[in-house]
């Protein structure tokens, strides 16, 4: 039993001996290729003349185009590049590609199972002038970001501002509440109970208690509700990310700059606001808008689940429900492209336009 | 300063606010039946007139009842023996017969040639497995009596064979009406080579489910309750002269040898010893007195049964404890039975075993039961032996052993076999839970002779509890009764605030109360007494034992507990659900000495450790891609490549029965693939995907049958004959599917898949709730609107969705969704809706929701549960398996029939329901397509089908009804007699919509319509017709796509074309 318990632990050292081997090769191959980059480089920076002056070596100052610049520069720093490589590559392949094969796609016929036609500008063409479904998703979904875009945004920086006045730990717990419609992921649904269009969904059953209501309203499937029901939900579920960024972005003020506005004359709390917290947060405010300005264009997934797809007469029709419903239902994938690229070229705009906006902030 | 103070305090008070906002919201979210605390006084009056209902429904009375009218009666004189060759069978039972006028081949058709011998031959009548068959029973006098009945079961479903029991033309008590004649199956193992049982297993040393084969064998059923709540056997009392004997058939055909009425004192054969008697008895033989010594054991994998009551007993792998044998970190080992699949009353499991020496033995078992805490739940153990010689060794059982086989209990302690409750496994010897006085357990003994054959079953049993459960259902009645007296008063929802004076107006209600708060106080302590403890199973007794003492002692209480009261009554029923299901898992069975160790219960912490720490490594290694595949060939790259998107149980059983059924016969290798339906479309896309994909609904098969990535099976030279039978023509007795199935899967004359499944909606009705109204269930449409004010009058209402009545009203009326249907070039080219036909179907079915105030929304299950919703139209195999599993407690009480019909002009009358396709399909690039079409015709052949459904069944439960499309499969599942004559009455009046291109823009503005005439009480002839061109226009553009002929506004096709 010993021998055997010996004979085991000689094997293990043996084995991490090995290991320790390899690793140590391994390293020692890097290494060596690194000081083989650092050498070459060394190299290119031996092109050296002899200054008549001073007769001290410098190296030739020679006219560098842009290009050239840039090219060196990034071999200077080739190991940050080295670094972000792999996100980029995957940032590239995932993100931007499909980008520009969606522009590519809105060019054709593609059907999802054939090989896609040139078609033009066909679809934009149909698009614009002749689908009225497109306008009626085009109408809602401006009206969907003009109202929880800017509200919810408001709302977000308004309760990070309050909360933030909290001591720290009830901080804490106050912020997860806030925040915890947002994780809670299909939490929404619960709206769906609420407002369900069965007498025994909450609204209907009180209602018909009450005596207001002699017959259960339908409220997903009416019309007049549904847009505004849409609207509140959205904005229960858009304290996201920007109001925790907008939080971090409160903590992070020099507490400095308050005392040197109290000299300088700040005279109340808004000014203080305006003119110290806010310029100091702005990469914060600059994050939390564009992040509203994706969710609330891109706002489909609530409607859906809430009002079935398509919903009413289209009433609360967005631009991602027509993507869906030319991609996902009438498999015509160089349509719904061109949808995409439409929508992509609204929250751009947007998004410079915001950026102008908030550089305002503070001014 | 101070503005910050103000600020701190309204940020704290926001917060609270949305503090309890969430906490609100969040608590609400997580409520299941959130409709169950709406709107309360519907619900409640329904639910408490359904209960008087459902007591005028079962106007039988139950046994208890019945033997106390009858006690008195003097036992019969003496046995009698019914003459079964007199029998009269009703004209649906016309195939009932004599044996003896029956041919060899028939019989072993039946799987019944070789057990029955010519004598039996000329006495016995098969009773098939439809309508009703009485016999005539001359009784010299009058008395009680036990009926025993011998009986062959035959080849057939897997269920068990059930009838019903009429005594002179009426049920003579509630249990009666459901006799159970058990079936006996045998497991087929692989045999090792030392002769012990084994698995077969697959590549990856997976355990496989081994074969399960049915056995005919005579048994004798002395009729008893089926539910296991009366010990012994049922007593009926006939009167002098004829009697007549009915069975109606509920389940199943099987054969009848005799039927012997045995006076009431006259069954001491039937009647078994006490465990003294029988250790006397056993003397006699070679060691008789003695305890065998240590080696002398023989250990029994609880796993391998050899035989078991219904195909639903069956062993499962368990992994929680490291000592279960067999086990493996890394296989999916068998090593246990029990769980969920062995535990309802009658089900049992039994084992062969010889023993190595003469002498007393005692059974060790290790075992878990963690179900019931605090409860304890039993066995029978019942035995036979092969030697039928007493002079030759001890005999256990009846019967010749040769046609019959009927195991008993060797003393009537078996029958209550103990086994108590502990989260952890236990090992122990069996006993019944009584102590000597030394205060030890008395274990059971049991003498075996050396090398003779024995069988141990080990039946399901309430035991000892069987009396308190079912005085607590008892008990339920009245307190239910109470409730709704209370109730008639009250109203559904009681003014707190009122005084009532229940005590001056219903006093037997109040009293009812008190006395039955004392009676559950009772019952929890003989609980208490007979297990011991008191665990939180029998809390719940005691918590409504404590409500109904507060209602009975303080009137004041009353009114405000009524809601509480009603929440209880569920959980009460929920109790007696739970209460009846003894569920333990066994490991092993050891018949030892008693001096021997038992076997060890637990493992210690380093095998548990070393266990845990396996299967975590060991769960990245294991291929579940491939669990079951027992041939190397299916995992090559030649193989047909299949795909599925369903569970992995489903999958699993796909994969056996294709490697020993398709692979078998064709040598055509098959790989299986488990997927997510969604992968489909990119992986036809990435020109990767199967070759042949199992049940795609009928909207995807045509959506990628017009794009090219499906091959048609029309195509095929035997395609007519694999759909239409031998004739290849439609409309025939011989057709293998639905014509209307096939027809949903053609487009332009081709049809591009075989229907796997199919699913319509039909009728579902509380025969309770209709029958109290006096009513029966509405067979036209005319008779569904005359019921509607009867069932509004009481508050009950119809739960159909208006997609579904829009659909029958077309096609009863004999409209279609589609314009031209008959000119395949144009079908699909323009809506039908603005046809008359479509018009007035439209019309007719807004007018349910505006004139006739039917819901628009609702949850049908949970409200045809409570009897709200007593009629309910929807897919059958859904509505079926939703309430077999959720809805226990109405069991019984409501049946499923063809959608009403609609009378028609000329007279005739139409019940066409919707039916929708799930199909096998042949992915358009498939390497090898005739390879493809023979798994495809395989596939959905009615034996594959049926194996299919059966063994989910077996596997799932009751529950996992499988909506096969064959027609043949469909009389090999296993409905009862009743539920397939309705299921194929309507397959016979089928319509399908067929999905031509653009279809999906049908759904979406027929909703617009509809919505726009319920939210703005708009025209419904004006709203459909305003959308029928944008329908169309859609409808033209699709097909322009597809270069298929269209039609302009106002065009028709071309004549002659």
């Amino acid at each position: 039993m010993s021998q055997g318990k010996e004979n085991f632990a000689d094997k293990f050292v043996r084995v991490l001996k090995k290991i320790g081997a390899a690793i140590k090769s391994g390293c020692l191959f890097v290494i060596g290729k690194i000081k083989g980059l650092f050498k070459r480089k060394k190299k290119e920076e031996q092109n050296v003349i002899i200054d008549p002056a001073t007769g001290k070596a410098r190296p030739i100052a020679r006219e560098m185009t842009r290009r050239q610049y840039i090219w060196k520069e990034m071999k200077k720093n080739k190991v940050a590049y080295l670094m972000v490589g792999p996100f980029l590559l995957l940032f590239f392949i995932f993100t931007v590609l499909p980008v520009f094969l969606s522009m590519i796609l809105s060019l054709t016929d593609f059907n999802m199972l054939q090989m896609p036609h040139f078609k033009g500008l066909s679809n934009f063409q149909r698009l614009i002038l002749d689908d009225e479904i497109f306008l009626i998703a085009a109408k809602n979904t401006l009206i969907f970001a003009a109202i929880t875009g800017p509200v919810s945004y408001i709302m977000s920086l308004l309760i990070a501002w309050f909360i933030n006045e909290l001591p720290p730990k009830i901080r804490a717990v106050v912020t997860l509440i806030f925040y915890a419609p947002s994780i809670s992921g299909q939490l929404y649904t619960v709206w769906q109970t609420l407002f369900n269009s069965d007498s025994y969904g909450w609204a209907n059953a009180v209602l018909l208690k009450l005596g207001a209501i002699s017959k259960p309203i339908l409220w997903f499937e009416n019309e007049k509700y549904v847009m505004g029901l849409c609207i509140v939900v959205a904005l229960w579920t858009s304290l996201g990310t920007a109001f925790l960024s907008f939080i971090a972005g409160l903590q992070t003020i020099d507490r400095s700059l308050y005392e040197a506005a109290a000299v300088d004359g700040i005279k109340n709390r808004w000014q203080e606001l305006w003119f110290i917290t806010l310029p100091s947060m702005r990469p914060q405010l600059m994050f939390g808008a564009v992040l509203s300005i994706t969710q609330s264009f891109g706002f489909g997934a609530v409607v859906t689940t809430l009002c079935g797809f398509p919903s009413v007469n289209y009433a609360a029709h967005t631009i991602m429900h027509h993507l869906d419903d030319y991609w996902g239902q009438r498999y015509e994938v160089g349509y719904a492209s061109a949808i995409a690229v439409i929508l992509f070229a609204i929250m751009i705009t947007s998004n410079m336009v915001i950026k102008k906006a908030l550089s305002k902030v503070g001014q | 300063m101070k503005t910050s103070k103000l600020t701190r305090l309204i940020a704290f008070f926001l917060a609270a606010l949305c503090c309890v906002g969430t906490i609100v919201i969040t608590g609400s979210a997580s409520s299941p039946a959130p409709l169950l605390s709406a709107a309360p006084e519907e619900e409640e009056e329904a639910n408490a007139s359904s209960l008087v209902r459902m007591m005028e429904y079962l106007q039988a009375i139950p046994y208890s009842e019945y033997f106390e009218t009858y006690r008195n009666q003097a036992p019969g004189s003496a046995d009698v023996q019914v003459d079964l060759s007199t029998f009269t069978a009703d004209a649906k039972a016309s195939d009932t017969k004599m044996l003896s006028a029956m041919t060899d081949a028939e019989l072993s058709e039946l799987g019944i040639a070789d057990v029955v011998s010519a004598e039996q031959r000329s006495k016995s009548v098969y009773l098939s497995a439809n309508g009703s068959v009485s016999f005539t029973a001359n009784v010299p006098t009058a008395g009680l009596y036990y009926i025993a009945i011998d009986y062959l079961t035959v080849n057939g479903t897997v269920n068990n064979v059930e009838r019903k029991f009429y005594l002179n033309d009426s049920v003579p008590f509630k249990e009666a009406s459901s006799l159970t004649f058990s079936k006996n199956w045998e497991y087929r193992y692989e045999i090792g080579e030392e002769g012990e049982k084994k698995f077969t297993r697959d590549l990856n040393g997976n355990d496989i489910q081994p074969e399960l084969k049915q056995i005919n064998r005579w048994g004798t059923y002395v009729c008893r309750d089926s539910d296991g709540y009366i010990n012994g056997f049922f007593v009926f009392y006939l009167r002098e002269g004829e009697n007549k004997l009915t069975f109606s058939a509920e389940r199943e055909p099987v054969v009848f040898g005799s039927i012997d009425l045995y006076a009431a004192t006259n069954v001491s054969h039937l009647l078994a010893p006490t465990m003294a008697e029988y250790l006397e008895s056993v003397a006699q033989y070679p060691n008789g007195t003695e305890m065998a010594s240590k080696d002398a054991k023989t250990v029994i994998e609880a796993e391998k049964p050899d035989f078991v009551s219904d195909n639903s007993v069956f062993m499962t792998s368990d992994r929680s404890s490291a000592i279960n044998s067999p086990s493996s970190a890394k296989a999916q080992l068998f090593n246990v039975i029990g769980a969920e699949s062995y535990n309802t009353v009658g089900q049992w499991a039994a084992y062969e075993f010889t023993v190595s020496e003469d002498g007393l033995y005692k059974i060790a078992m290790r075992f878990q039961q963690s179900a019931l805490q605090g409860m304890f739940v039993c066995r029978a153990v019942k035995l036979w032996s092969e030697n039928r010689d007493p002079a030759a060794g001890v005999v256990y059982g009846e019967g010749d052993g040769v046609n019959s086989r009927i195991p008993t209990v060797p003393y009537e302690e078996a029958y209550k076999t103990r086994f108590d409750f502990s989260k952890k496994w236990q090992s122990d010897f069996i006993g019944d839970g009584s102590q000597d006085e030394n205060g030890d357990d008395v274990d059971f003994l049991f003498y075996f002779n050396k090398d003779q054959k024995y069988t141990i079953y080990f039946e399901v049993s309430l035991g000892s509890l069987a009396d308190q459960i079912r005085r607590v259902e008892e008990s339920l009645r009245q307190i239910n009764a109470a409730y709704l007296a209370i109730i008639k008063m009250t109203g559904a929802t009681p003014d707190e605030y009122k005084t009532y004076k229940f005590k001056e107006n219903i006093p037997e209600a109040i009293y009812a109360l008190n006395y039955e708060a004392i009676n559950l106080a009772n019952i929890v302590e003989e609980f208490e007494e007979l297990c011991g403890t008191n665990g939180s199973h029998i809390a719940t007794l005691v918590t409504i034992s404590n409500l109904l003492s507060t209602m009975g002692i303080d009137e004041y209480a009353v009114a405000k507990n009524v809601e509480n009261l009603k929440t209880y009554l569920g959980t009460l029923g929920t109790w007696i659900n739970d209460s009846k299901t003894s569920s333990m898992t066994v490991d092993k069975i050891v018949i030892q000495s008693g001096d021997a160790k038992k076997p060890k219960a637990k493992a210690n912490v380093f095998q548990s450790i070393g266990f845990e720490i396996g299967s975590f490594v060991m769960s990245f290694f294991i291929d579940y891609d491939n669990m079951g595949v027992t041939r190397k060939e299916s995992k090559s790259k030649d193989a047909l490549n299949v795909w599925l998107a369903e569970g992995r149980d489903q999958s699993k059983i796909w994969r056996s029965i294709i490697d020993s059924g398709f692979t078998e016969e064709t040598e055509i290798p098959v790989s299986l693939k488990l997927v997510t339906a969604s992968t489909l479309l990119p992986s036809v896309l990435a020109k990767s995907g199967p070759d042949v994909y199992l049940g795609r609904g009928s909207t995807d098969v045509v959506n990628y049958a017009i794009r090219g990535a499906i091959d048609p099976i029309s195509d095929n030279p035997d395609y007519k004959q694999a759909i239409y039978g031998a004739d290849g023509i439609p409309d025939t007795a011989d057709d293998v599917y639905s014509p209307t199935a096939i027809n949903m899967l053609t487009l332009l004359n081709r049809t591009y898949g075989l229907p796997l499944t199919m699913n319509f909606p039909m009728l579902f009705y509380r025969l309770d709730v209709l029958v109290d109204l006096g009513v029966s269930a509405p067979a036209t449409w005319d008779d569904m609107l005359a019921l509607l004010p009867v069932l509004q009058s009481n508050n009950l209402a119809i739960g159909i969705t208006y997609t579904l009545a829009l659909d029958f009203f077309l096609y009863q009326n004999g409209g279609s969704m589609w314009k031209y249907e008959d000119n395949p070039e144009y079908a699909g080219a323009q809506i039908g809706l603005d046809t008359n036909e479509g018009l007035y179907a439209f019309q007719y079915c807004t007018r349910l929701y505006t004139d006739y105030g039917l819901q628009v929304k609702f949850d049908a299950a949970n409200r045809f549960r409570t009897g709200e919703m007593p009629l309910i139209v929807s897919d059958y195999v859904s509505v079926y398996n939703t309430l077999t599993v959720f809805a226990t407690e109405i069991k019984g009480l409501w049946e499923f029939t063809h959608i009403p019909a609609t009378v028609r002009i000329d007279g005739t009358q139409n019940y066409n329901s919707i039916a929708t396709v799930g199909a096998t399909i042949m992915l358009h690039g498939c390497k090898n397509p005739a390879a493809a079409w023979q798994y495809m015709k395989w596939q959905t052949s009615a034996e594959v089908e049926a194996t299919y459904g059966n063994r989910m069944v077996a596997l799932i439960g009751p529950s996992a009804k499988y909506a096969a499309a064959n027609l043949g499969a469909i009389r090999l599942l296993s409905w009862t007699t009743k539920e397939r004559d309705a299921i194929e009455e309507q397959i016979r009046h089928l319509s399908g919509i067929v999905n031509y291109p653009g279809s999906y823009i049908i759904a979406r503005y027929t909703n617009f319509a509809f919505l726009d005439v319920i939210n703005k009480s708009a025209d419904p002839i004006d709203s459909i017709l305003n959308y029928v061109p944008t329908i169309n226009a859609e409808l033209t553009r699709k097909r322009e796509e597809f270069n298929m002929k269209t039609l302009g506004v106002g065009e028709t096709p071309p004549e002659g074309d």
